[in-house]
């Protein structure tokens, strides 16, 4: 191996690339760039700012975070469901009001003042909710409009009332407990903030109505499709956002006592970067608590710090809409490409040198030759997606279709198929257990099982997370073949857990580890994995010894065995490598060796291509998928071979006009069925010298009386 | 600058980086003309058709054929190498040998042979035509293949192309133009301007014999140009190796993968075009070319592919005839018009197909 040549096996061994693209589809990633923002800030003006982690600024700080972190909740809620509301300064300013002259001029109670005051916060809601949800305007001018009538509203009466606001003051200790008053230090209003917006997390994140607001905001259609009640729901966002800003109004009055003639005026703009800073998407369908509480912070020590150096509060607002530009720049152009940086990202082939292939020159076992030529059909046109087959004790033969159903054909001409069973996703490998009862791997879903009056039942669809992993693994992405072992369990081997079945190619154009074997004991319902970090392992079949299973591993090209028992237990031996094809399935042969499915064959210019990973991941994000190379699944053939991993022979159809790609075969009564998975028949092929009446099913469980 | 924008476009895959294919389109919309033609003659290695008074003359590896009305082929000469261009006027039949050179059979000039000089020997020639009685042309497609190498000089990025005038008088060679990427099709029309393709460039250009000026008179086409025959109306019949592919379009700017695919992959196994596919399971797939319930889509992409375009005078295509990916006739690097109808020669397919009354005024 040459220099240039370890280096890069080493760079692709150490260097994880995958890891990147996995993360890139967690959820929180969105979060990133606010949160790294919100870092630099806070070490940009921690520097600079005199005092700025002093308590003094701090519980400050947390007081002004109530009060805006509510207004922001409430504009959350807004912008998940899909709109927008520009009215909660004046709907701020009016909650101020009222609060000031109940409390202060009128001597209520804390009750009445609170209730009052979330009572103008319904009313100014319920008014911007019926015009945007029921009445079904535009969000944004229809707030625009209210913005204008409630702050006029406002300045109608703020003049006739602010000399007796400021002359009297309120009589209730709770109120200025919630002003003034600490809980073990920290500001009361920032306690009660604290398990409101707790609450908003659960209910957005949690519960239905917050489900509802997300599918709401992200489409509205389908949601109404889903049965949602659309309008009510878009009604119901506005009033919380009032509610939400009417309080904010009810803390800030508490806190400061009196009033200004312009409160309120440019929150809007404040609440807005906050939300788009921190991730709310202004499509809708995006946001959490999370993100508007970071937003919040950010806002706040940005306009803090500015007024701490002593900014003018117009400059102060020009940052504030320079930043709010960005964000909503930056909000869009995320929202566009996330997908499509995923996409590029996600697919990070690794250095897979691959050994000489055997040999296929005339002469050897796997010569190639046209015995496959002239074999008999069974089920064409009516087959779509056969990957896999079997027969049970009465001879009827079942395979899988594309659409989910397991279809079971009539012997002895096998030309009359019916519905045995309907699971969905798609059927792949198939096994009888000791009972008849037709064990299934499923792609997409997992292991099910069907009994043999047609009873479909999930065995498995969760093994045990892997330690290292990002993404979680737990779920079965792509059970592919399965086999049972003489005590009952079944392994089972899943292909890859990076991509769903439609994108095997992907995980061919990676050839990393991305697979595993499972094993799964219906006695005791456990399921767990065996083995992982398989390249694509796909055929899995007990040996004749009891004690180990053989398992394929496609893209690696080579086939394996695993002791499950005896004295070499829990060890894996190579038993053939540099295989010139992808093995697929392996099934037992009626004399004690084995027979195996090569789906495709290896190419020259492919096999170069995997010692070249730059080149394959350039290739899968310049190149259309339609001109990706690929595994050459136009041509596959059948093998067999011994328990010593010698090939004794091969069946090959070298046209590929019949059996471009074989996924399996299967020995039944002097026959072998071949299968293919994107093939629109099976074959038959009367085999000579072989016993006429050996069955599978009696090789695993003995002869049933 | 450009070292920068260079750095940006490879980064981003634009410009020179850019692996896109102009799609199939316009009069060039595919159908199934070549594949559902009748088959002519089965001839292995099918190529340079020519017209003569006596029949189409063709070239099948060292044996030069000619066919009769019925399809019977008669071989006329056995040649010591694969005969890559023919060409025929006035009695006289130039030949070309592979690695070798061009010989004239019959007329004037009997036994006028040429292989260049020391310099540029003329042992890659893809095709001849007579400017008249006494001069040929002759376009040389590499300086470093032999003719039968055409896959490797694309694969190579060579330029090393020339364009000849034969003298066949003095036998004076006079060169009119090098450094052409593979020129693999010459066409006269009647003045000094003669039509040339370039097939690594995917295009057909113009060039005045008397001042050497040189203009591209067709461009950005979806495939590789070959060699041109007149048409019966002042027009042209352009054929093509192939189709370009995305991924050939890739690899020839992946360096490291191209330079180690050529030294270490058997040349029928390349990522390159082919005049066939699907002879070997080594041959290499692409995504779309995988069957489908046992069916292999038109529409995918392939490496091989059979193309035969009409064109005016002035060559701007009208029409075409197509063997798609799921076909055979491809590699149609020849053709010639025989009466009513078009003779079309699939190296690939080992045969030539008649395209009936294509030739004979029934076209738009």
């Amino acid at each position: 191996m040459s220099m240039a040549e370890s280096l890069v096996r080493w760079r692709y061994r150490l260097l994880p690339d995958h890891v990147v693209g996995e993360i890139l589809t967690k959820k929180w990633i969105d979060s990133v760039i606010p949160f790294t923002a919100l870092v630099i800030l806070c070490a940009i003006f921690g520097s600079i700012v005199p005092g700025f982690f002093s308590v003094a600024t701090l519980t400050n700080l947390s007081g002004q975070t109530a009060e805006l972190g509510l207004v922001v909740l409430g504009m959350t809620i807004v912008m998940v469901s899909g709109g927008i509301d520009l009215s909660v300064g004046s709907t701020f300013a009016l909650a101020v009001l009222v609060t000031l002259y109940g409390m202060n001029v009128g001597q209520w109670s804390f009750g009445t003042g609170l209730l009052a005051c979330l009572g103008l916060g319904i009313v100014c809601g319920a008014i911007n909710g019926f015009l945007v949800g029921f009445l079904r305007m535009r969000a944004f001018l229809t707030t625009l409009v209210t913005l204008i009538i409630y702050r006029s509203t406002f300045d109608v009466i703020f003049p006739q009332v602010s000399t007796p606001i400021v002359t009297s003051g309120p009589d209730s200790p709770t109120y200025d407990f919630l002003g003034f008053g600490t809980i073990w230090g920290v500001p009361t209003s920032f306690v009660v903030f604290v398990v409101i917006a707790l609450v908003i997390h659960l209910m957005l994140s949690r519960a239905r109505y917050g489900w509802r607001l997300f599918a709401v905001g992200g489409a509205r259609r389908s949601a109404y499709n889903a049965g949602i009640n659309v309008r009510f729901t878009l009604f119901s966002a506005y009033v919380l956002c009032s509610v939400l800003v009417a309080l904010s109004g009810f803390f800030f009055s508490a806190r400061i006592g009196s009033a200004a003639s312009d409160i309120g005026t440019g929150l809007e703009l404040q609440v807005l970067t906050a939300t788009v800073l921190g991730g709310i998407s202004l499509g809708g369908g995006r946001g959490s608590v999370a993100k508007a509480l970071m937003g919040t912070i950010f806002v706040l020590v940005l306009s803090n710090s500015l007024l701490a150096l002593a900014v003018s509060g117009p400059v102060n607002y020009l940052i504030l809409g320079l930043v709010l530009l960005f964000s909503v720049l930056l909000d869009v152009r995320w929202v566009k490409n996330r997908h499509k940086i995923l996409r590029s990202v996600y697919i990070s082939p690794t250095f897979a040198k691959m050994r000489e292939p055997i040999s296929t020159a005339p002469g050897t076992p796997i010569a190639v030759n046209d015995r496959l030529k002239d074999v008999g059909v069974i089920g064409l046109g009516v087959l779509d997606g056969a990957e896999d087959v079997i027969f049970d004790r009465q001879d009827r033969l079942y395979t899988g279709t594309r659409q989910g159903d397991i279809l079971r054909f009539q012997p002895p001409h096998y030309t009359e198929s019916e519905v045995f069973a309907h699971i969905g996703g798609s059927p792949l490998g198939m096994a009888f257990d000791r009972d008849d009862n037709l064990v299934i791997c499923v792609a997409g879903m997992g292991l099910y099982r069907v009994a043999p009056n047609g009873e479909v039942k999930l065995l498995t669809a969760e093994t045990n997370r892997s330690l290292t992993s990002v993404v979680d693994d737990s779920t079965m992405k792509l059970a592919d073949d399965c086999d049972i072992l003489p005590d009952g369990r079944i392994v089972f081997s899943e292909a890859t857990v990076r991509f769903e079945m439609h994108d095997w190619y992907a995980d061919a154009l990676e050839s990393r580890g991305n697979g595993r074997i499972i094993v799964h004991d219906p006695k005791s319902g456990s399921t767990r994995t065996l083995l992982s970090n398989l390249v694509f392992p796909n055929g899995i079949c007990t040996a004749f010894d009891g004690q180990s299973v053989l398992f394929a591993e496609s893209w690696a090209c080579r086939i394996s065995r695993y002791y499950f028992d005896g004295p070499k237990k829990g060890k894996v031996e190579r038993v053939i490598e540099g295989l010139p094809g992808y093995p697929d399935n392996i099934n037992r042969a009626s004399d004690g060796t084995y027979w195996l499915a090569l789906m495709g064959m290896r190419t020259p210019a492919l096999d170069l291509s995997l010692e070249m990973p730059g080149f394959r991941r350039r290739m899968a994000r310049r190149v259309s998928e339609d001109a990706w190379l690929m595994p050459n699944l136009n041509t596959g053939c059948v093998l067999r071979f011994d328990e010593k991993g010698q090939i004794l022979e091969s069946l090959w159809d070298r046209a590929g006009e019949k059996h471009p790609m074989i996924t399996s075969m299967r020995e039944h009564k002097g026959v072998l069925y071949l299968c293919g998975i994107f093939n629109n028949r099976m074959g038959t092929l009367p085999l000579k010298g072989v016993d006429p009446n050996w069955f599978s099913s009696d090789s695993y469980w003995g002869k049933k009386a | 600058m450009s070292a920068v924008s260079q750095l940006f476009d490879r980064f981003l895959g634009r410009g020179d980086w850019a692996v896109t294919v102009p799609t199939l389109d316009g009069p060039l919309l595919p159908n199934q003309g070549l594949e559902e033609a009748e088959t002519f003659a089965s001839l292995a290695d099918a190529d340079n058709l020519v017209r003569t008074d006596k029949g189409v003359l063709a070239g099948s590896a060292a044996s030069l054929v000619r066919f009769g009305a019925d399809g019977h082929a008669e071989v006329l000469q056995e040649f010591p190498g694969e005969i890559t261009a023919l060409a025929h006027a006035r009695g006289m039949t130039a030949v070309a040998i592979d690695g070798k050179g061009v010989v004239i059979r019959g007329g004037l000039h009997d036994g006028r042979e040429a292989t260049g000089d020391e310099a540029l020997r003329l042992s890659c020639i893809t095709a001849l035509t007579f400017l008249d009685s006494n001069s040929l042309l002759i376009a040389n497609g590499s300086a470093s293949v032999p003719a039968s190498g055409w896959r490797r000089d694309l694969m190579q990025k060579n330029a090393s192309g020339s364009l000849w005038r034969l003298d066949l008088k003095s036998g004076r060679l006079e060169l009119i133009r090098d450094g052409l990427a593979w020129p693999a099709g010459i066409a006269t029309t009647g003045s000094n301007r003669i039509y040339v393709t370039e097939a690594w460039r995917h295009r057909v250009m113009a060039i005045d014999l008397a001042t050497r000026t040189t203009t591209a008179v067709l461009e950005h086409l979806p495939a590789y140009p070959a060699r041109i025959a007149p048409a019966f109306n002042a027009g042209y019949w352009l054929t093509f190796y192939s189709v370009r592919n995305q991924l050939v379009e890739f690899i020839l700017r992946e360096e490291t993968y191209r330079k180690r695919m050529l030294a270490e992959v058997p040349e029928q196994f390349w990522v390159a075009p082919s005049l066939s596919s699907w002879r070997d399971y080594r041959e290499p797939m692409q995504g779309s070319q995988l069957k489908q319930m046992n069916v292999l889509k038109p529409y995918a992409v392939t490496r091989s592919y059979g193309l035969v375009v009409h064109c005016d005078q002035n060559m701007k295509p009208l029409s075409s005839f197509h063997s798609r990916a799921d076909g055979t006739v491809h590699g149609t690097v020849s053709a010639c018009e025989s009466g009513d109808d078009l003779l079309v020669a699939s190296r690939g397919g080992s045969r030539v197909v008649r395209v009936a009354g294509a030739a004979g005024g029934k076209r738009g």
